[in-house]
């Protein structure tokens, strides 16, 4: 360490002080002339948080675009467990660090809103003229909260049926199409289910997001409504009972069967010929080319009506961000064509921004992945809200001892039971 | 040594060993210095504080509200806190399983002239150092219902068996069974030790006297190990009442597992409440309550002492 | 050192005592041994076969690859320093720290020492996942979010390993201490030249357990460091856990050589470590 004359010193703390005023100025003109994240220059420094793993390669090249717009911006990825996402996140908005940009899901979004951790995006959307009309409206809705956009959509999913050809094959049965009904489904399961070699028809699980709601939905029934539960109505009810029925006559394996051997396990050992999945449950039968070989991909059968739920993720900033406008800008891009079009190209992400899931749709030809996108006229949105982990967990709880199989709690019971106390938490929530 | 030319200074006021006086070492203090304040700052204040804050509504992003015993009273209307209070005990007791077994393999391992004693300890030790989610998740394989590796060696034997781990009647015990499997190298590794450090002649002077294996092993081996014994009991309890790692791993699921709560812990409750509930209020008295239970047990099993544990 | 306790008189009934002993330690040995070796096992399959039910027992194709996979997918090579160097410095902070405290705690006179012990006593049996909350806390006023120190400074001090050098510390007879005193000798010296060499087998037991440890905490490291190059390998595995899947193969190969450095600590320092427990338990 050179030693310094003091006079030099003394310069530079004036020099340093005499700046002040001037980026002053600076910061108050930087809106309109174009994103100057810090005043008198230099990097503003955001963290980018997300839970998967398989989609870095192509957040990180959406960084990488954002980067050639803005290149006194950088973004590095923050990637934490899905396991522990949410209460790392949690602890690290309350202590400090966490991401100035981050990854939102429907269960978690109301919550966050309320409690003001989250930069309202309203006022800068409508000043940049961003309606968000190209993602799925009930998408955008979602991520809204007391009237205030908070969240732009990222992606979307839906749910689709996957079939295993070669069991239809063995017991002669057609192969699901769009025409297909429950009753066809419980037609087929039957012809289908062996138990001399654990084969199953198709799977009734317990499951809120693949089986239950959609089941739901399929007859007409509710989840959320007003803050009030769902679960009480007859057309619910019987929804549910669609899928404990079929455990029941032992065509469908119960909860046990389930939480030990997961659905989608089952059927990539071609021990379960009809499941509900993801987008991404495609990712491994793709990957095994005998699975591949035999498995179909089309809509979801009717019940009363067609019925589907659609989730997807968004992007969501920080409000303690002390960069809020590069975040917002970051947000903004990643709402953009595009993002969408990196992120299909990937093949491991549905985009939510239209037009641009074509490149996700080529990546596995085999399968009709354009049942996801037909099914979203249909569809509704995942239902939310702000003590939505807590009532889930409580369908998980009060629902399950009607899974077991025959000798289980009466379907009703547990729904009644259900709808009662989900109803006591809303109100706790609304009296807030 | 004469006295008379050495200045006595040289020597330190010594105590006579005779006189024991309540003597302040001052250095003491510094002696405990480090380590105190470390156990301060890192675990007691923080301890003390969020005792403090568990009498205060916690909002899921900071913000109190003092509330009194709410939190408690919350925690004893909780049905799931009694069940898991009765589970946690449970697995508390197959735990101290553990040690007999422990010391059954110890006494084989110390049979005179055997052969590959090394070999069979680092064996039984591999479970210990072997990552709880790795041993979990193998194990759940081995439990599964419908083609786990244990099923099917049942069939061999025509026994029936079931979901294991989802199976609300069997559950607790199979995770109990990864506890103990997972915990005997440790214990082992302790009661070799103890039994070596029996002096040969008590054995050599029963059997002289007629005493046989069973005799010898009941009334010379197990008193002389009863000190470690009572150590190992003491963290054992301290060990299983805590325990979480393995039922995180194995039971929670993202389907419903119908033995969810039949094996959740009270830690595991704990962090359901804390990180995923986000209901922090409650999270952090459970965690108090659970303190006190092990205070609790700790002291009876010191007061117990008496009774059996044998002190040279 | 050996026992005669379950050794017959005859020399037949000695050798079938001898088979017997051996049969149940092998079954022993394989009950323990077994899941770790199914561990290994499904390291060398792929990703869609360890799905696959009814499971395969052996690989269908042995890919060693997913042990290379290991170290494309998550940053190995670095968690696995940052684990020896947190195991380290946490071992060797612990052995220093609650040496000189449990030195204290077990020879020296002074005021308030048996409260002191009883309130060091009361932090073991604080559930630490309830820790987790207010230590982040403190970490991010201090600004060592995300950092290695992070891991290490909680670590550096144990009411355990005070606890434990203090039994130890307690059987040494008191003429090794006064004898030294008589010499001139300060506390300190007696401390470091005298009474710590006296208890080398309590420090290499500690030093097994301390390592032990910290190359299996979980919680902690994942709530405190997300940036997967300043995450131990124990958390460092968790990211192959997907919020649907699980990558079996990898996440087994990766735990399976996080294992080949305890098994190492273990082997180099068990002699010690069997004597300094065995007297740690002895004296309750």
């Amino acid at each position: 360490m050179t030693p310094r004359p003091p006079g030099v010193r003394r310069r530079t703390l004036l020099r340093s002080l005499a700046a002040v005023p001037l980026a002053a100025g600076v910061a108050g003109c930087s809106a309109s002339s174009g994103p100057a994240f810090l005043p008198g220059g230099g990097r503003a420094r955001l963290g980018y948080g997300m839970w998967d793993k398989d989609q870095v390669p192509a957040m990180q090249e959406v960084i990488d675009e954002f980067r050639r717009e803005h290149p006194d911006v950088e973004v590095t990825i923050q990637l934490t467990p899905f396991t522990t996402y949410w209460s790392r996140l949690q602890t690290a908005i309350v202590g400090g660090g966490a991401p100035d940009v981050f990854w939102m899901n429907a269960p978690n979004i109301a919550m966050y809103a309320r409690h003001g951790t989250l930069l309202p995006l309203s006022d800068r959307l409508r000043r940049d003229g961003v309606t968000l009309a190209e993602h799925p409206q009930n998408l955008v809705e979602l991520y809204r909260y007391a009237g205030e956009q908070f969240g732009v959509p990222k992606d979307f999913d839906t749910i689709s049926l996957f079939y295993n050809r070669e069991l239809f094959d063995r017991a002669r049965v057609p192969y699901p199409d769009e025409n297909w009904t429950w009753q066809d489904v419980l037609d087929a399961a039957a012809e289908i289910r062996d138990p001399a070699s654990s084969v199953f028809g198709f799977s009734a699980a317990l499951d809120r997001q693949r089986d239950l709601y959609p089941a739901i939905f399929q007859n007409g029934g509710w989840v959320l409504r007003d803050g009030r539960s769902g679960f009480a109505d007859e057309a619910t009810i019987g929804g549910l009972r669609h899928l404990t029925g079929a455990i029941d006559r032992d065509l469908a394996p119960n909860a046990m069967a389930n939480a030990d051997t997961r659905s989608r396990e089952l059927f990539q050992g071609g021990k379960l010929a009809m499941y509900n999945g993801l987008p991404n449950d495609s990712n491994d039968p793709y990957a095994d080319p005998a699975v591949r070989a035999r498995t179909g991909v089309t809509v979801l059968p009717r019940g009363v009506r067609r019925g589907t739920v659609i989730h997807g993720l968004a992007n969501v900033v920080n409000a303690r961000t002390p960069y809020p406008d590069a975040a917002y800008e970051l947000v903004k891009f990643m709402a953009g064509r595009l993002a969408g079009e990196i992120q299909g190209r990937s093949g491991t992400i549905l985009p939510s921004y239209a037009g641009t899931q074509q490149a996700f749709l080529d990546a596995k030809p085999e399968f009709r992945m354009q049942s996801f996108i037909d099914q979203v006229p249909d569809a509704t949105a995942y239902p939310a809200s702000v003590n939505t982990m807590t009532w889930e967990r409580m369908q998980l709880q009060i629902l399950g001892p009607s899974w077991v199989g025959p000798g289980g709690r009466p379907i009703e019971v547990s729904a009644r039971l259900l709808a009662h106390d989900m109803d006591v938490v809303l109100a706790k929530e609304a009296a807030v | 040594m004469t006295q008379l030319a050495t200045p006595p200074a040289v020597r330190p006021a010594t105590p006579q060993p005779a006189r024991r006086p309540r003597r302040t070492h001052r250095s003491a203090y510094l002696f405990i210095a480090p380590v105190g304040l470390g156990l301060l700052v890192f675990y007691l204040y923080p301890a003390v504080s969020t005792f403090a804050l568990s009498f205060t509504e916690w909002g899921p992003f900071g913000g109190h509200t003092f509330t009194g015993l709410d939190n408690y009273a919350a925690v004893f209307q909780l049905e799931t806190f009694w069940t898991a209070l009765g589970n946690t005990l449970l697995y508390m007791v197959i735990g101290l399983l553990t040690l007999p077994i422990a010391i059954l393999f110890a006494v084989l391992l110390n049979r005179e002239g055997l052969r590959g004693v090394a070999v069979y300890r680092t064996l039984f030790f591999i479970p210990f150092i072997t990552l709880p989610v790795a041993s979990g998740l193998v194990w759940k394989w081995l439990y599964n219902g419908d083609f786990g590796l244990l099923n099917q060696v049942l069939q061999v034997f025509g026994i029936p068996g079931t979901y294991w781990v989802s199976n609300p009647d069997t559950a607790l015990f199979a995770i109990g069974v990864v506890q103990v499997w997972s915990q005997v190298g440790y214990y082992l590794v302790i009661f070799i030790a103890g039994i070596k450090a029996v002096p040969k002649e008590y054995w050599e002077a029963a059997e002289i006297d007629g005493a046989n294996a069973w005799q010898r092993f009941w009334r010379i081996t197990l008193p002389m190990l009863s000190p470690t014994i009572f150590f190992c009991t003491v963290i054992n309890v301290i060990a299983t009442l805590q325990i979480f790692d393995l039922v995180y791993v194995m039971s929670a699921s993202a389907t419903a597992n119908p033995a969810f709560s039949a094996s959740q812990s009270i830690v595991s409750l704990f962090y359901e409440k804390a990180f995923v509930e986000a209901d922090k209020g409650t999270a952090t008295a459970l965690a108090f309550l659970l303190m006190l239970l092990i205070g609790a047990l700790t002291f009876v099993q010191f007061r117990l002492q008496r009774r059996w544990v044998h002190y040279v | 050192m050996s026992d005669r306790l379950l050794a017959p008189r005859s020399a037949r009934g000695s050798l079938l005592g001898s088979v017997a002993t051996h049969a149940v330690l092998v079954a022993g040995s394989v009950a323990m041994i077994g899941p770790f070796v199914w561990q290994v096992l499904t390291a060398l399959k792929s990703q869609p076969e360890t799905a696959t039910v009814p499971p395969t027992l052996l690989p269908r194709e042995w890919l060693w690859s997913n042990f290379a996979d290991v170290f494309a997918t998550i940053p190995f090579g670095t968690q696995l320093v940052n684990s020896l160097v947190v195991a380290g410095a946490v071992t060797i902070g612990q052995l220093a720290f609650c040496s000189l405290g449990a030195y204290a705690f077990a020879r020296l006179e002074f005021r308030g020492r048996e409260v002191l012990f009883a309130l060091f006593l009361s932090v073991l049996m604080v559930p630490k996942q309830l820790l987790v909350l207010p230590q982040y806390q403190i970490m991010s006023a201090l600004g060592l979010l995300n950092s290695l120190p992070a891991l290490i400074l909680p670590g550096l001090f144990s009411a355990f390993g005070t606890f434990l050098l203090r039994q130890f510390f307690a059987t040494i007879p008191k003429e090794f201490e006064e004898a030294a005193v008589l010499d001139g000798a300060g506390r300190f010296r007696i401390f470091f030249s005298v009474m710590l060499p006296l208890v080398k087998p309590a420090l290499a037991a500690l030093a097994v357990i301390t390592v032990m440890h910290s190359w299996n905490d979980l919680l902690w490291p994942l709530v405190v460091n997300t940036d997967p190059a300043s995450m131990p390998i124990s958390a460092g595995l968790t990211s192959l856990q997907g919020q649907e899947w699980t990558n079996y193969p990898v996440l087994m190969a990766g735990a399976a050589m996080a294992s080949i450095p305890m098994l190492l600590a273990y082997l180099a320092l068990q002699r010690q470590f069997v004597q300094g427990i065995a007297l740690s338990g002895t004296k309750g």
